[in-house]
This record gives C-alpha cells, sequence and structure tokens, in this order.
C-alpha cells in the first residue's frame, strides 16, 4: 500500500532523513521506533505533504505522492494525527469533525467508511462533549477527537504521532482498544512510538529509526525476541 | 423573551437609522457616508486579519484602483457609472490574483511587510501615472452616482445607499464564515499544518479572500469616488491601509459585524479629537493605544464582558 523508496528530507538545506526504505501493506500495523531526534516526527511531515522530499519517492498503491501537496493527499485515503494533536482549539469538536467530514467525501479511501455517529460511538467522551471548544477538553479527550478527525478522512492508512504522550494509562488502553477494532476491520496503521511496549503491543512489525536512518527493522514474529533481549533497546531507545 | 428584546433592539436600531440624516447635521451625514464606506473596506481587510490570520496593508491600493476606475471610466469615457464598479471590481480582483498567488506564500511578519509594500507600489503608481490617475493634480467632476436614472446626487441618498450596501456585505460575509470556508480559515489560522492534511488548500484559500478583500476596498473605492467628486492620491496612501487594518483591531478580528464598530470609531474619533488642534492625531493615538490594551477583544469583546458582567449583576 505504501511504499518509501531512499527517502531523503530535511528542512532548508540540512537532511534529517537519509535514504529511508519501508513498506506498509494493506491492513498492516507499523511502528516506527526511535529516540527523540531520530527523525520520526519528519518522517510523518514527509509523508503528509508538509515537508518536501529533497529525494526519494514516496508511492500509495502505486502512485507517486511526492510531488502531491499535503491537501491533496488526504483525498488519496491518507489521514494524519499529527505530534501534539493539532487541532483547531478555538472550534468546537463539532466544528473539527464537520471539517473532515466534508473533506471526507472527496476521498478515496478504503473500504471502511465512517459516518459522523459511527465515529462518535468510538469515542463516547467525545460525543459528551460534542459541542465544547476542543481548548476545553483534557489531553486524552483531545488525542480522541483528533483521531475521529482522521476517521471522517476515511483512510485507508492511519498514520499516528506520538499517540500516546503525556496521556494517562487508562487513556491509551482505551484509544488503544479503538485501534486494535480499527486494525481487525483492515485499516492500515503506521505508528510513531516512542514506546516499544506499545509498539509491540499494536503493530506486525516496526522499523527502528536512528539518526535519520533505519537502523534495523523488527519483522513479524520478531516482537517477543526484541522485547526479551534488551540490546537493541540499549542501542536503539536508550532504554 | 430574549428574541423579542433583541427584535426590538433591531428595530429601534433600523428607526434611528432611517431617521438619523433628518436629524443631523450636513457634516456628521457625511462622516456617517464615510462610516459606511469604511465598513465595506474594512470588512475585507477584517475577513483576513480576522478568520485568515493575515495582515494586509495593501487595503488603499485597491480602494484607490475602485476610485480611479470609477472616475476614469465615467469622466475619461463617458460610461455609465456602474461600468465604474464592475471595472474597478475585475481590476481588483485580477491584480488580487496576479499579486496574491505569489505572496501569500508567505506568512506572519514578510506577508504583512509584502501587502505594505503592495500599498507604497500602488500609491507611487497612482502619483506617476499621469495620464490614467491625474497624478497629484487628481481627477476632478466625477459625476454622483447614478442607477438606472436616479441619481445619489445629496448626501442623504448616499447615506440611504451606503448603509444597504455594507449591511448587504456584512450579511455575506457572515454567512461566508458560518459556512465551511469560515471554518476553514479559522483551521489555518488555528493549526495550519492540520488544516493541510485535513484537505484545505490554504493558497488557494487565502487567495480567494485576499480576491475578496480587494473588491470589497474597490467597491468603497467607486463608491467614495462619486460621494467626494474629486480624487488624488492623497486618499489612497499608506495611512489609508493602516485605517483599513484598525477598523477589525478596534472592533475585535474575529467579529464580523464588528467591523461596523470599527468603521464608527476610526470615522468619528479623530473628528471628535479634532478640536484639541494640532496635538489630536496624539490623542487618536493615545485612544487606539487604550482600546488594544484594555480591552484586547475589541470594542465587541469588550460590550460582550460588560453585558455579561450586568447579566451578572442582576441575576
Amino acid at each position: 500500500m505504501l511504499q518509501i523508496q531512499s527517502l531523503q528530507a530535511g528542512y532548508g538545506a540540512l537532511p534529517v532523513l537519509h535514504g529511508i526504505e519501508m513498506s506498509v501493506g494493506r491492513n498492516e500495523a507499523v511502528a516506527i521506533v526511535g529516540p527523540n531526534g531520530a527523525g520520526k516526527t519528519t518522517l510523518v511531515r514527509t509523508l503528509c505533504g508538509l515537508v518536501k522530499p529533497m529525494a526519494g519517492r514516496v508511492l500509495k498503491d502505486g502512485v507517486a505522492l511526492t510531488d502531491l501537496p499535503a491537501h491533496r493527499r488526504a483525498e488519496r485515503g491518507i489521514a494524519v494525527v499529527l505530534e501534539n494533536r493539532n487541532l483547531f482549539v478555538e472550534l468546537t469538536v463539532r466544528d473539527n469533525l464537520r471539517l473532515a467530514e466534508s473533506a471526507g467525501r472527496k476521498a478515496s479511501g478504503g473500504s471502511l467508511r465512517f459516518s459522523l455517529d459511527e465515529v462518535l460511538t468510538l469515542f463516547p467522551a467525545v460525543k459528551e462533549r460534542y459541542h465544547s471548544s476542543v481548548g476545553l477538553l483534557s489531553g486524552g479527550q483531545q488525542q480522541m477527537v483528533a483521531i475521529a478527525r482522521a476517521l471522517l478522512l476515511q483512510p485507508d492508512l492511519l498514520i499516528l504521532d506520538e499517540l500516546t504522550t503525556g496521556l494517562a494509562p487508562k487513556i491509551v488502553k482505551e484509544i488503544l482498544g479503538v485501534l486494535n477494532n480499527l486494525r481487525t476491520q483492515g485499516m492500515a496503521i503506521l505508528l510513531v512510538e516512542q514506546s516499544i511496549t506499545i509498539a509491540a503491543e499494536m503493530t506486525d512489525r516496526a522499523y527502528v529509526l536512528s539518526v535519520g536512518k533505519v537502523a534495523q527493522e523488527i519483522r513479524r514474529g520478531e516482537w517477543q525476541a526484541v522485547l526479551a533481549d534488551d540490546s537493541l533497546i540499549k542501542a536503539y531507545l536508550h532504554g | 423573551m430574549n428574541k423579542l428584546r433583541r427584535s426590538l433592539l433591531l428595530l429601534l436600531l433600523v428607526l434611528a437609522w432611517a431617521l438619523a440624516p433628518l436629524l443631523l447635521s450636513r457634516h456628521l451625514i457625511d462622516l456617517f457616508v464615510f462610516a459606511g464606506l469604511f465598513t465595506i473596506g474594512g470588512l475585507g481587510v477584517g475577513l483576513l486579519l480576522g478568520q485568515c490570520g493575515i495582515v494586509n496593508l495593501a487595503q488603499a491600493l485597491f480602494y484607490g484602483i475602485g476610485a480611479y476606475s470609477s472616475a476614469y471610466v465615467t469622466v475619461q469615457l463617458g460610461l455609465p457609472s456602474l461600468t465604474g464598479f464592475l471595472a474597478g471590481m475585475l481590476a481588483s480582483a485580477l491584480i488580487a490574483i496576479a499579486v496574491g498567488w505569489p505572496v501569500l506564500r508567505l506568512t506572519g511578519f514578510f506577508l504583512a511587510l509584502a501587502t505594505l509594500a503592495l500599498s507604497l507600489i500602488g500609491n507611487v503608481l497612482f502619483f506617476e501615472w499621469d495620464w490614467l490617475t491625474g497624478g497629484t493634480l487628481g481627477i476632478g467632476g466625477i459625476p454622483k452616482l447614478s442607477i438606472f436614472g436616479f441619481a445619489f446626487d445629496t448626501p442623504e441618498r448616499v447615506y440611504y445607499l451606503v448603509w444597504p450596501i455594507a449591511i448587504l456585505v456584512l450579511l455575506l460575509a457572515d454567512n461566508l464564515v458560518r459556512g465551511r470556508p469560515g471554518l476553514a480559515m479559522r483551521a489555518m489560522r488555528d493549526a495550519a499544518p492540520a488544516a493541510e492534511v485535513l484537505g484545505v488548500d490554504m493558497h488557494r484559500l487565502k487567495t480567494a479572500m485576499f480576491v475578496i478583500c480587494a473588491m470589497l476596498g474597490s467597491l468603497a473605492g467607486s463608491l467614495f469616488a462619486h460621494y467626494v467628486s474629486y480624487i488624488s492620491v492623497q486618499s489612497f496612501t499608506v495611512e489609508r491601509s493602516i485605517a483599513f487594518l484598525l477598523i477589525p483591531v478596534v472592533a475585535g478580528s474575529a467579529s464580523v459585524w464588528g467591523i461596523i464598530a470599527g468603521a464608527l470609531f476610526v470615522t468619528f474619533i479623530p473628528e471628535l479629537l479634532s478640536g484639541f488642534g494640532d496635538i489630536h492625531q496624539v490623542l487618536f493615538g493615545l485612544a487606539l493605544v487604550l482600546v488594544v490594551t484594555l480591552l484586547p477583544d475589541g470594542l465587541i469583546g469588550g460590550a460582550d464582558r460588560l453585558a455579561q458582567l450586568l447579566k451578572r449583576r442582576m441575576a
């Protein structure tokens, strides 16, 4: 579904990512793990079109996205929950979702389609605060709004950047429950996480990013071994 | 009850507006006409500032294009006044697209400076292109506005024309802001990256709003030219652009209807202070500083807070 080939990207003339090679298959959940400064967020921003690549290609279903601006990528079935949620805090939950809903009508995403009611059913806490300003919501509720908003874009690939940072364990559990549910329904997920435990719980395989390069790939079925042997964690993830 | 009270208040306002020309002096009617013109021109700047977070200091350019188009079309070409309005708005829209498309890729201070530069360039061109604008001499003898044979040849008649136009454009703007474009604009202002990944074509939206702003500026300029009958470069300087920007700043930038309050402020306060002689501009500056520091949400935000306070006290 998603292929990243020899991707180089950065800010100004300074490259942050160096020749990244990755792929995410249909109905697959893949994690990108790595320490702070590894280039995870730059990778996400490049995938969604906010950072222009210096070299390499990004393909979705065989079609190059590299020159496509950010606002056109949602139409191709890619939805992103950016780091720090990036919500419109002065708008209500309703308006945040309404904006995504109208953008989602143009999407040529996958077989999964989400109505507003369905999304609100997934997140009862969002439904309760439907008419509140997003700025008045707790961190966990805001994260739920961010995911709900992404789902209304009718994606077949959901990219989530630092989803669980700063959230209470109970909220993390609730959100991961929803994502697991989506996964079983066939949604492809690219999860950018600092917590290797959450990455292992949520995904089939992972790429370990270090100093802008793929340092290692954790293949399907290797998670147990990785968690049992802490050498990789010590080498790349600083414990 | 609330609805009834609001309807009564609205009725009183309409009555006061309708009766004002019968009771006010010629000078005050003039000022109200100018406030109406500034409402139209200031609305464009307000939409850009309040909804998109863009500081536009180029409105005097489009105000001038509207005024000179109307003057040229009616005085030099002898065509009907509505043709001048259309020519001005069309020229403004085309220039806004041509200039806005590259310039609106900038953000923040750089964009504000770029619009300031546009205003300065416009003023220089108005000065230099005397074959079109009359240069320093300006263009005189601009006929009073006439629509389908009805001449708006008295201040009262212009008053009754300008304000319904102002209300109409405010209603249209209010509708725009409440719809999907308004949501997209506020999204772009609050969290631009998120708006982009949600499918908002920010550059196109900004350009569209810049075009609307320019057309409103042009409309106000055309009305101005027909009202005063004589125009010159002095009316389209950077100071005029700053005055247009002050309208939404004073009103509370996100408020569409508050533009009226902002326009009344920038029209009437300098006039009230003019009695103090040379110092009146300093006093106007002081008044602005007071409004901006004491009422960070502008006059409308201040009025809202006062209303809430009174409500709490009365409860």
